[in-house]
């Protein structure tokens, strides 16, 4: 039996009172003797049916990868030895794209060895990022050996970008409204290992894609790419066909079901709203907008110094980058060569989410998590 | 080929004898409704009103009164669009293709079947307005002339779907309300009152002289090769709303054929359902006749085995192309979750029209009735497998989801069938459900049977 803490208050204001139950109540009140903190594991409670159902809320579809390539891992024993920039079996490299190209398949696309700075790739169908106008390539490196799943970057992307919280009822009809969410992967591993379980965390927004399924289904271009590689979502444009999130392979678009932000978000907590952010009405789509309002801030501010366009590297710090306690999170300008973010996306665990596969070129790169057993099970590239 | 035409029809309806019956039998049908039919009349007025009553509660509260949910973007909304799209295909095909090949047993069901495209068309149309988030700002998706210079995005298929269905609405319209005209002639010389002036007016002034005839005569044959090729496009376009995205069971090449012959199948099926019922209430026995079920019988099974085809053909390539994410897929439509759903659709449209391969069968109007009503839901069921399966198992795992419908997303799926009731029964007695004049082409002239019966 687990419980969590915190819930649970018989006493925080309108809002926050007869939510959830509290934990603490069952404890006995014994302090555990080294620390003088009440002893939180293995107490005794009696367990009592009380005949009610009651659905369980989560927002898992699976705990299985299922073999798919979207967290993989590398084991200790393989790094350094090139495998990301390998021809097979690296998420990374566009093996299977330059194979179609040699038999005069139909995706015309240099894959450019699957280097990072190379995204998008020439050809690619959206954004003319050749311009000269723009010298920005905004994109994301997500360390996955860093990520320990503790959700802060979720909060804090809900606190910056206005997303109102949809209730526990609207979570079970599984419309989670969030820019970011923490997937979570049991990985099964030969059990002669300290673990019988590899758990790969994966944080998962939008992914900007260079070549973005969402973007050209969309009948009124409510989506649409910016020439700094930002797919972007026109929230008075959207009409709410929902074309765009059943077509995202990563599933980050969210939709407002209901007028969520003003019958979900009461006085006075609106007043936490961002006032550099739209707060989105009912029936439009919405998603990750890589802090766009923090973007242009720096960009506002560069011009104003004298600095040009293109604000210096650093001087754009998105709002869950800002919040991961592991600095797990590196955004940047993929277009510079002596960013932060080129030099990490430069690493032999960069990959892709599902990009071997699809071709959406990314502008989020994960770096694997690193395991110390073998590659042997599901994932594992 | 005329001769063997009027030969033929002869042998079709051997009941009706002279071609005064035919105006006899079917101007009748327009006469004062019965308590039947005003009790049919009042039970699709109700379900229109449930109808519009969801959709503007709908509007009114946001699509969250739906079950839909973040995997599950289309449900029973577009299910239903494409449902009634796919009635739709039945009517052109019968009226404009069996007419260009002079295929002589159209006659009895063509005008049932186009009045039914037509009102199909307009339940569908509907349906994508209905399932806009914002419904108020649907006009966005037409090229409309604005200050801002906003065009639609004519890559988007859902773009391409206002073109195909609107234009698949206005085409069958006029070539409906054209074969009308000489009806409607014959009705105003028959009708009076108020009626009379309705039909006069509507008549376009038809005298029946032989110019009219000949402008007619050419302006339906027009009108039937520009529909024909309707036929095969505008369920074209509506699978390239599945067709051309990326998701795992929705993108493959086999979608614009497989989904024009399920639409003939579920269509034609439907004509069945409707023709049953009027052929006995109306007593039009003698002109529908158990050889112009039998012939649309055998449509149903040839666009069963096509649309048997794509399901194994779909089943079969998902193993076949060794893709790890179709493959999964497709075995999760078979046994995952809405497993029960896909074997209804197995069940309902590939098992069930086998039976129509025994001459008892196609020639039993009741069994045929009950298997066009099977058709009917598995061909619902078949839509609902497409969507909602694909998008509940995609390729994320984590973000699999189940959907469920709600009261409000199947009030509108009966409202759908109440809003097409609604102008089937106001067509039944206002329009004469049977085409008088092209049945008389294909009757026996009156004096060669005259000569007949004095030898």
């Amino acid at each position: 039996m687990a419980v969590a803490m915190g819930a649970g208050h018989t006493d925080f204001g309108r809002w926050g009172t007869g939510k959830g139950a509290n934990a603490m109540a069952l404890l006995p009140a014994v302090a555990e003797q080294p620390s003088g903190a009440l002893v939180t594991l293995a107490t005794k409670v009696t367990l009592t049916p009380t005949g009610r159902r009651q659905r369980m809320v989560t927002t898992e579809g699976s705990d299985s990868q299922h073999d798919r390539p979207i967290a993989p891992a590398v084991a200790v024993a393989d790094l350094g030895h090139g495998g990301a920039e390998g021809e097979h079996g690296a998420e990374g490299g566009h093996g299977p794209l330059k194979e179609l190209q040699a038999v005069g398949g139909f995706v015309p696309v240099d894959a450019g060895g699957g280097k990072p700075e190379a995204f998008p790739l020439e050809g690619a169908r959206y954004g003319q990022y050749a311009g000269a106008e723009s010298k920005a390539r905004w994109a994301l490196a997500i360390d996955l050996d860093k990520c320990t799943g503790c959700s802060a970057c979720v909060t804090a992307c809900q606190s910056e970008n206005n997303i109102p919280w949809v209730g526990e009822d609207q979570v079970l009809m599984g419309r989670e409204l969030h820019w970011m969410r923490i997937e979570r992967y049991y990985e099964h591993v030969d059990a002669t290992h300290a673990s019988h379980v590899d758990v790969r965390f994966l944080p998962m927004m939008c992914q900007h894609c260079g070549n973005a399924p969402c973007e050209p289904v969309c009948p009124v271009y409510a989506t649409y790419h910016t020439p700094e590689g930002v797919n972007a979502q026109v929230y008075n444009r959207c009409v709410g066909t929902r074309y765009c999130a059943n077509n995202c392979p990563y599933k980050v678009r969210a939709f407002n079901w209901y007028r969520y932000s003003e019958e979900h978000v009461p006085e006075p907590m609106n007043w936490q709203y961002n006032p550099d952010v739209t707060v989105r009405t009912n029936g439009i789509m919405e998603k990750c907008s890589m802090c766009m309002q923090r973007i242009r801030d720096a960009e506002n501010r560069s011009v104003l110094e004298g600095r040009g366009k293109v604000p210096r590297d650093g001087d754009i710090v998105t709002a869950c980058q800002q919040s991961c306690p592991a600095e797990a999170i590196v955004f940047g300008n993929l277009r510079d060569p002596d960013s932060r973010i080129s030099q990490v996306v430069r690493s032999e665990r960069t990959y892709r989410v599902l990009d071997q596969l699809l071709n959406t070129q990314p502008g989020v790169n994960y770096l694997k998590k690193v395991t110390f057993h073998e590659a042997a099970s599901g994932g594992h590239q | 080929m005329t001769t063997a035409t009027k030969e033929r029809g002869a042998l079709t309806h051997p009941d009706v004898h002279h071609l005064s019956d035919v105006n006899r039998d079917v101007l009748k049908i327009l006469a004062r409704p019965g308590k039947g039919w005003w009790a049919l009349f009042g039970l699709a007025v109700a379900g229109v009103g449930l109808f519009f009553g969801t959709w503007a509660y709908q509007l009114y509260r946001g699509l969250g009164v739906w079950g839909l949910n973040s995997p599950s973007g289309w449900g029973v909304d577009i299910t239903t669009f494409v449902f009634w799209v796919g009635i739709a295909h039945s009517g052109t095909l019968i009226s404009a293709i069996l007419f260009l090949f002079r295929a002589p047993w159209r006659q009895s069901v063509y005008r049932l079947a186009e009045a039914m495209t037509v009102f199909a068309v307009m339940t569908a149309g509907l349906f994508p307005l209905i399932h806009l988030g914002r419904g108020w700002l649907g006009y966005w998706l037409f090229p409309y002339p604005n200050s801002r210079f906003l065009w639609p995005n004519f890559k988007s298929p859902l773009v391409w779907d206002v073109f195909a269905v609107t234009t698949y609405f206005t085409v069958s319209a006029t070539f409906f309300f054209l074969g009308c005209i000489p009806d409607i002639a014959a009705a105003r010389d028959q009708a009076t009152g108020l009626r009379k002036k309705f039909y006069s007016l509507i008549s376009l002034g038809w005298r029946g002289t032989d110019t009219q005839w000949h402008h007619f005569g050419k302006a339906y044959i027009f009108l039937a090769a520009l529909a024909t090729p309707l036929v095969l496009s505008v369920h074209s376009v509506v699978s390239w709303d599945f067709a051309m995205s990326i998701v795992p069971g929705w993108h493959a090449t086999i979608f614009a054929p497989y989904f024009v012959a399920g639409a003939i199948f579920s269509g034609v099926a439907m004509v069945i359902t409707l023709a049953v019922p009027m052929r006995k209430i109306f007593g039009l026995e003698p002109y529908l006749t158990i050889k112009h079920f039998d012939a649309l019988a055998k449509l149903v099974m040839l666009t069963s085995l096509i649309v048997l085809y794509a399901y194994l053909s779909e089943f079969f390539m998902a193993w076949y192309s060794g893709e790890e994410i179709e493959r999964s897929s497709f075995w999760n439509r078979l046994f995952g979750q809405y497993w029960w759903a896909t074997w209804i659709m197995l069940v309902c449209n590939g098992l069930v029209p086998v039976l129509l391969w025994f001459r008892r069968v196609r020639h039993s109007i009741s069994a045929l009735f009950v298997i066009s009503i099977f058709i009917n839901i598995g061909m619902w069921f078949e839509r609902w497998v497409i969507i909602v399966t694909s998008l509940t198992h995609e390729y994320e795992p984590w973000a699999w989801g189940v959907y469920r419908p709600s009261i409000f997303e199947m009030s509108l799926l009966a409202g759908s069938f109440a809003w097409f009731g609604f102008w089937f029964l106001l067509f039944t007695r206002l329009l004469p459900p049977v085409a008088i004049a092209e049945l008389k082409e294909v009757l026996p002239p009156p004096l060669r049977r005259q000569r007949k019966e004095a030898h």
